[in-house]
Parts: C-alpha cells; sequence; structure tokens
C-alpha cells in the first residue's frame, strides 16, 4: 500500500509536469512580467520627467534671480516604483490563481479521470491535497521569478542597489503574495468542482474576481464623504481639519459601512499590507519592518482568514461525480 | 422537392433570431446580465447616497462656518452636474458590462459549435457572411437591450431625487453616454464571437479576450499617460495629464488609436460631466473614431473568421 504521503506527491509531481507541458503557466506567468516591468520602466520614467521638470523650474528661478529653496525637489524612494507592480499582482496574479484552479478540475473532468482517480484507494483529501500542493508549489515559483526579475529590474531601472532591508520587505510582500494567489487557485477550483458546466465555473470564478477584486475597493473608495465632489467635500467648503473630524463623527455608521465594503476585499487588504511594507504609503515610509507589520498584522489575519474559508469551502463539500461527469 | 438558397439578408435574419433565443435560454448570459442590472442600481444607490452625504455634511458645516465668522459657500450639491451622479456607470460598463457581452459575444458561436450543427448548417447552401451579419445583429440588439434597461433605472432615479434639474441636455446627455457604452460592450461582444469562431477549445475561446481586455484595461493606459491599474478604474482618471517627455508622446500617439479602454473612459467621463477634458490630448472626435474603427475592424475580422470556420470540425472542447 502506498503511504498518503507519497500519494500526494505523486499527484502534485503530475500537476507540475502538466502545468508545463501545457505552456499555460509559462504564458500567464509571462503575461504578469511583462505586466510588472511596464509598470516599473514606466513609474521611472515619469519620476524621471518629474525630476527634469524641477530641474527646469530650478534653473528659471535661479536665472531669475529667484530663491529655488522653496522648490521641494521629487523625492526618490526605490521600493515606491512597485505600486504599479503591485497592483498588477492583486489584478493578474488572481487571474493566474483562477486559471490554474480552473485547470486543476477541468483536466480531470475534461479526461472523465475524475471518477476513476477516485475509483482507487485514494481518498478525497489526499487528491484535493495532492493538487493543492502541486499547484502551489507552481503559484510560489511563478511568483518567485516575478518577484526575483521585479527587483533586479528596479535596481537597474533606479541605478541604486537595494539594501538587505529593502529585500526583506520585498521578500515579506512575495510570501503575502503567495497566500493571495493560492487563495484565488482554491476559488476556480472548488468551483470547477462544484458547477456541472465547466465554462460556467469559469466566468461564475472571473465574476467573484471582478467584484471582489475591482468592484468592492472602488465602492468603498467611491463612498468616501470626501471623495464626492470634485476636489474635495471639506475643502470646498473650506472646513478645516479639527472641525472635518468632528462632523466626521456623525457619519460613524456610514463610514462603519463603508469600511465593512472595503475590508471584503482581499485585494484591498493585500494592497494595504504590501503598500505599508514597501513604504509607498507616506506614513509607512522609513519605519522598521516588525513596527509596520504589527500595525497591518489585521491585513496578514484577514488574508489567512479567505485562504482557510475556501480551503474549508474545498475539503469540506462532497464530491459530487455523476453532476462532475464530462457532458 | 427543391431547396431554394437564402438571400444574404433571409440567412442575417434568420441567424439573428436562432441567436437572441439561445442567448436568452443560456443562464450565464442571463446571470451576467442580472449582475450588470444589479450594479446599475449600486450605482443608483451610490449617487442618492453622495447627495445624501453632501447635503447632511453642508447642513453641519454651515453653523460652525458661521460660528467661526467666514463666510458660507453655496451647496456644492447645487453645482454638481445631474449625470455625474452616475459616474460608477463609466466602471461598470468598463467592467462588468465588457465582460457579459464578451459572453455573449462567445455564446452566440458557440452554441452552434457545441451543438455539433456548423457541419451540416455548412453543408446547405446558406451564406457565411449572411450567418456572421445575422449573428452581429443579435449581439446588436442584446447590448442596446440591456443598455436601454439600464438607462431607464437611471432615468427613474433622476426622477426621484429631489433637487436635480432636468432639462433636455441631461436627457439627452444619458443616450449619449449609453451609446457609447454600446459602442464600448459592441466591441468585446464581437471579440468574444471571434474567439469562438476561432479557437478550438472553450476554455481558451474566453481565456484569450479576457487577457485582452486586461491588457486594454489596465496596461495600456500606464504605458500611455503612467495611469496606475487601480487609478484607471476611476473614471476621473480621464482628465489626469500625462507625465511630460518623448517616451509618453510616442506611446500615446502609437498606442493612443487602438486604446479603446482609454476611449471610451474620456468619451463616458465627459457625457457625464465629470471630466473637463483638460488634463488629456485626446479628442471627442479622435476617440469616437477609434472606438467606430475598432468595431469596424472587429466586425470584419468576425465575417472573415466565420467563412474561415472549418465546416468538418463539429467538436468544440471545453
Amino acid at each position: 500500500m502506498i503511504s498518503r504521503y507519497s500519494q500526494i506527491t505523486t499527484i502534485a509531481a503530475k500537476e507540475i509536469h502538466d502545468a508545463f507541458r501545457v505552456h499555460l503557466l509559462t504564458l500567464l506567468t509571462g503575461f504578469l512580467i511583462l505586466a510588472a516591468l511596464v509598470s516599473l520602466s514606466v513609474s521611472a520614467i515619469a519620476l524621471h520627467a518629474e525630476y527634469l521638470t524641477y530641474i527646469e523650474s530650478r534653473d528659471l528661478l535661479i536665472s531669475l534671480g529667484k530663491s529655488a529653496a522653496d522648490l521641494a525637489p521629487p523625492a526618490f524612494f526605490p521600493l515606491k516604483l512597485l505600486r504599479g507592480f503591485i497592483e498588477h499582482i492583486e489584478i493578474i496574479g488572481a487571474v493566474l490563481g483562477i486559471v490554474l484552479g480552473y485547470r486543476a478540475a477541468a483536466v480531470e473532468r475534461g479526461h472523465s479521470t475524475l471518477a476513476l482517480i477516485l475509483t482507487r484507494p485514494l481518498s478525497k483529501f489526499t487528491f484535493l491535497s495532492g493538487k493543492l500542493a502541486g499547484n502551489a508549489a507552481l503559484i510560489t515559483f511563478a511568483l518567485a521569478v516575478t518577484f526575483a526579475i521585479g527587483a533586479v529590474a528596479l535596481a537597474a531601472i533606479s541605478g541604486v542597489g537595494l539594501g538587505v532591508a529593502d529585500i526583506y520587505r520585498i521578500i515579506i510582500v512575495f510570501g503575502a503574495a503567495c497566500i493571495y494567489v493560492v487563495s484565488f487557485f482554491l476559488l476556480g477550483f472548488a468551483l470547477a468542482l462544484s458547477i456541472r458546466k465547466l465554462p460556467t465555473a469559469l466566468l461564475a470564478a472571473f465574476a467573484i474576481w471582478l467584484a471582489l477584486v475591482l468592484i468592492a475597493p472602488q465602492i468603498g473608495d467611491t463612498m468616501d464623504p470626501d471623495n464626492q465632489v470634485a476636489g474635495g467635500v471639506f475643502r470646498t467648503l473650506g472646513v478645516a481639519k479639527p472641525e472635518q473630524i468632528e462632523i466626521l463623527k456623525s457619519f460613524k455608521t456610514y463610514e462603519t459601512v463603508r469600511d465593512g465594503i472595503e475590508q471584503a476585499s482581499p485585494a484591498k487588504h493585500f494592497e494595504r499590507f504590501s503598500f505599508a511594507i514597501l513604504g509607498i504609503k507616506d506614513i509607512y515610509n522609513g519605519l522598521p519592518i516588525a513596527e509596520v507589520v504589527k500595525e497591518r498584522i489585521v491585513d496578514v489575519w484577514s488574508l489567512l482568514a479567505f485562504l482557510v474559508a475556501l480551503a474549508g469551502l474545498l475539503f469540506l463539500r462532497p464530491l459530487n461525480l455523476t453532476r462532475l461527469t464530462k457532458e | 422537392m427543391t431547396s431554394r438558397s437564402l438571400s444574404i439578408f433571409e440567412t442575417a435574419r434568420l441567424s439573428a433570431f436562432a441567436a437572441i433565443k439561445i442567448g436568452l435560454r443560456d443562464h450565464t448570459v442571463v446571470l451576467l446580465a442580472a449582475l450588470f442590472f444589479a450594479m446599475v442600481l449600486v450605482s443608483a444607490y451610490l449617487g442618492w447616497s453622495a447627495t445624501g452625504t453632501v447635503n447632511s455634511i453642508y447642513a453641519k458645516a454651515v453653523p460652525v462656518l458661521q460660528a467661526q465668522g467666514k463666510p458660507v459657500p453655496a451647496n456644492p450639491v447645487g453645482d454638481t452636474p445631474p449625470l455625474s451622479l452616475f459616474r460608477n456607470m463609466v466602471t461598470y460598463v468598463a467592467l462588468l458590462g465588457a465582460l457579459a457581452a464578451l459572453v455573449l459575444g462567445h455564446q452566440t458561436v458557440a452554441a452552434d459549435r457545441k451543438a455539433g450543427v456548423v457541419p451540416l448548417l455548412f453543408s446547405r447552401p446558406v451564406n457565411r457572411t449572411g450567418i456572421a451579419l445575422g449573428k452581429t445583429s443579435a449581439i446588436i440588439l442584446a447590448v442596446v437591450a440591456v443598455l436601454a434597461a439600464a438607462g431607464f433605472i437611471n432615468a427613474l432615479t433622476m426622477l426621484v431625487l429631489p433637487g436635480l434639474s432636468l432639462g433636455g441636455a441631461v436627457w439627452l446627455g444619458l443616450i449619449k453616454f449609453y451609446s457609447v457604452s454600446a459602442l464600448y460592450m459592441l466591441a468585446f461582444g464581437l471579440l468574444g464571437a471571434i474567439c469562438a469562431a476561432a479557437f478550438k477549445t472553450e476554455s481558451m475561446a474566453l481565456l484569450i479576450p479576457v487577457t485582452v481586455w486586461l491588457t486594454l484595461t489596465f496596461i495600456v493606459p500606464q504605458i500611455t499617460a503612467n495611469i496606475g491599474p487601480m487609478a484607471a478604474l476611476n473614471p476621473q482618471s480621464a482628465n489626469l495629464v500625462a507625465p511630460t517627455g518623448a517616451f509618453f508622446t510616442l506611446t500615446s500617439s502609437i498606442l493612443g488609436p487602438i486604446s479603446i479602454a482609454e476611449s471610451y473612459r474620456y468619451l463616458a467621463s465627459s457625457v457625464l460631466e465629470i471630466t473637463s477634458g483638460a488634463g488629456t490630448t485626446t479628442t471627442t472626435e479622435g476617440a469616437l473614431m477609434t472606438l467606430a474603427i475598432a468595431n469596424l475592424a472587429l466586425a470584419w475580422a468576425f465575417v472573415f473568421t466565420m467563412k474561415r470556420l472549418d465546416a468538418c470540425r463539429s467538436n468544440y472542447r471545453d
């Protein structure tokens, strides 16, 4: 009798082999790397353009005999260039997870091997664990390549070598990205093992992705009272900061609902955590890693809760093989 | 008894009716359309909520400003153009509307391929151009019907909300917004239909157009104007000033003509008066031209793909 561990590693190894054979992983990872590199390069070009504008303005002031002391030079923090990179992981990384999850189920359903596998001395738990282990390894590999290329490109484009602390920060964000993308793998996989028609499962996963990754944060942002008038409602009315805080106290329920909508999005938690760790959000820039992690620990727990909830859905829901046979 | 060959128009009419019936029976299409309507209602609620919140803030700010002896400005709600209440619709059309259209276009062709009727159909004296035109007409009708219903919900919302001045220009603006949205959604409907006719598997036929949509929505705006992926969802981004420099001048002139997502955002935001358009180099005519050319090119590509569809192949795998 083959041990459960051996069964899991065999299934995981087959997943990895299959993923490389059909080039799906290569294509999607390539797309993610391309998007990330475009984002990094464009951010660097924009920063360079900003710097040239500053030099031009400074020289003009000096030529007019005025002081350029009040003209603030553009701030340069290399890790801030990763803003678009993180947003692409949020959007395209989630798509990578969904597609891998869909493929992991579709390949068995399409070849009608799902029922056959489960007639063998192999438990549902072992089968699902093998699939999860193989695809989690693939996702970790794909993200490791993306982050490594991103880090090298960041150093090359910015012309500033990354310090040890910077590399630690990137590794922590890489870990959060793995949890985030594996969660979307679980979503795609669970739906493709539950819904009778495979293309419907893929579209349902995309609809949930749209709602969680793109629509929920956008609704939360739109409901921000200060975003409802161009230029900000308080600025338009000329209300000072202390009075703003006082007025907003009477909108506590409204703010709770707004924050709740944003909190429902795992993408927002990944973004908030990553932006804090990398110092993209100004208030965290320069703070020690431990302090930032402590302050944003709620985002880590939320990402883990999302992962565990989807894993629970996958492992606890019974597999209806009659429903999942090929049409 | 001999069978007569149908004219291109008869073929198109029959093909359009069949495609509409199939679309109405398809749960995925209906589900996505329902989700789109739900977001139309959310957009209406957000418009109502925005008005209510700003009114409440104004009511609380007036005594504060008076106590400080400061001048009390007019309520900003009065300066807000009525159509700007629906600014979220720009995002929902660009996300859900495009995805729903893509699936609808896909289903008009995929249903025939999955049922295995393509070899039978093409063995008859039918005009393939007529079939493609019929399916295109079905996509147009479906997109127009969905958007007309969405427009009706928006119109009701405006009538219910107090304090809005609704002149002829506002209603014309609403019609213009949905006309531009129809052009945008139609482009994705045609793309879905092309991929369903061109690819061997249904998964690839869905995945490829989704990748194209991702590229147009999130990557191209970054290259042409340094608009980040998340910022691209904000209709206000149509008003962002692209960084100066040779790079952005070059990329916007090369990629601008194919950037239908940016063209749509610019046109829709201008019509809803949520942008002055001052920050862009795009013009209304240029953006309209981009959308129109994209639709014509995709329609031609769809006819071409249908003509090239292998009449001997009946299988269309998952």
